[in-house]
């Protein structure tokens, strides 16, 4: 067996550069210190997250992108937190609100796919929702 | 109208350092649960989020919200204005927080707003530390 020569090359066996290559973020950070002097709270720090009106984009699926964010009514309801988009009348639950929107995504994110896979063959009121849907919702470009 | 941010990743961690000539950043200490013989406690922590397809100008907010019991907002932090040139463009939002209370043992969650639309979470748990 050969033995193995340690040299100054990196694993592909390229030798060194003479100056070490500089690595740099394409855009600054976004800082914010702990340090700062205290500011009026904003607004959304004085709600009650069990009892509010939320405007709702996160991920919902890998395939999709909410373009025009839902108005989404989070509630507390014998014992479970609902979160309802009362335009079409969706809705996910939990035992929070965090799970309540994170159940509404999903909801939202099978219905569209579904919705999508069977436009050209919908009742009226399924077809109402596929529109409406589709004003927030599009597919990300593959 | 303005596009909202899409969120490539969230993550909670001891803080986040600055490099002040470069103004790279470091994650130190991601985690999920943070362990205390007691509650109620106070921490500092760091925030940190990669997000892209953002065009304008954003004000980001993070909320810590305790997701017991009886949910409750027990910190929050709303950044300046931020202003991206181009939907293409990957940037990040490094936080540090001011001391965060944690009351009670129980999951927190850490919702980000941009423009006050709800963008994305990440949650940790506080635990009781066992002492053996």
């Amino acid at each position: 067996m050969q033995p193995m020569t340690i040299s100054e090359a990196t694993p592909l066996g390229m030798p060194l550069p003479p100056v070490t290559p500089l690595t740099r973020l394409r855009s600054p950070a976004v800082r914010v210190d702990a340090d700062v002097p205290p500011r009026e709270p904003p607004e959304l720090l004085k709600r009650n997250t069990t009892a509010e009106k939320v405007l709702f984009a996160p991920n919902i699926d890998g395939r999709l992108k909410i373009m025009e964010p839902f108005v989404v009514r989070v509630e507390w309801r014998e014992g479970l937190v609902t979160a309802r988009i009362e335009d079409i009348d969706e809705f996910g639950y939990g035992c929070n609100s965090g799970e309540a929107l994170y159940d509404l995504g999903k909801t939202l994110a099978e219905l569209y796919l579904f919705l999508r896979e069977n436009a050209d063959r919908l009742s009226p009121d399924l077809h109402s929702i596929w529109l409406k849907l589709s004003e927030h919702i599009q597919l990300r470009q593959p | 109208m303005q596009p909202v941010p899409s969120v490539l990743a969230i993550l909670v961690c001891d803080s986040v350092i600055i490099d002040s000539p470069t103004k790279k950043q470091s994650v130190i200490g991601i985690f999920d649960n943070i362990h205390s013989a007691q509650v109620p406690f106070s921490q500092r922590l760091g925030f940190y989020a990669r997000l892209t397809d953002a065009e304008g100008e954003y004000k980001f907010t993070v909320r810590i919200v305790y997701v017991g019991d009886e949910e409750q907002i027990v910190a929050g932090l709303e950044s300046d204005t931020v202003p991206v040139r181009d939907r293409l463009e990957v940037f990040n939002l490094a936080l540090n927080l001011p001391p965060v209370p944690f009351r009670k043992f129980g999951r927190y969650e850490f919702q980000l707003f941009a423009n006050n639309v709800f963008i994305g979470r990440a949650v940790i748990s506080a635990l009781k530390l066992e002492v053996k």
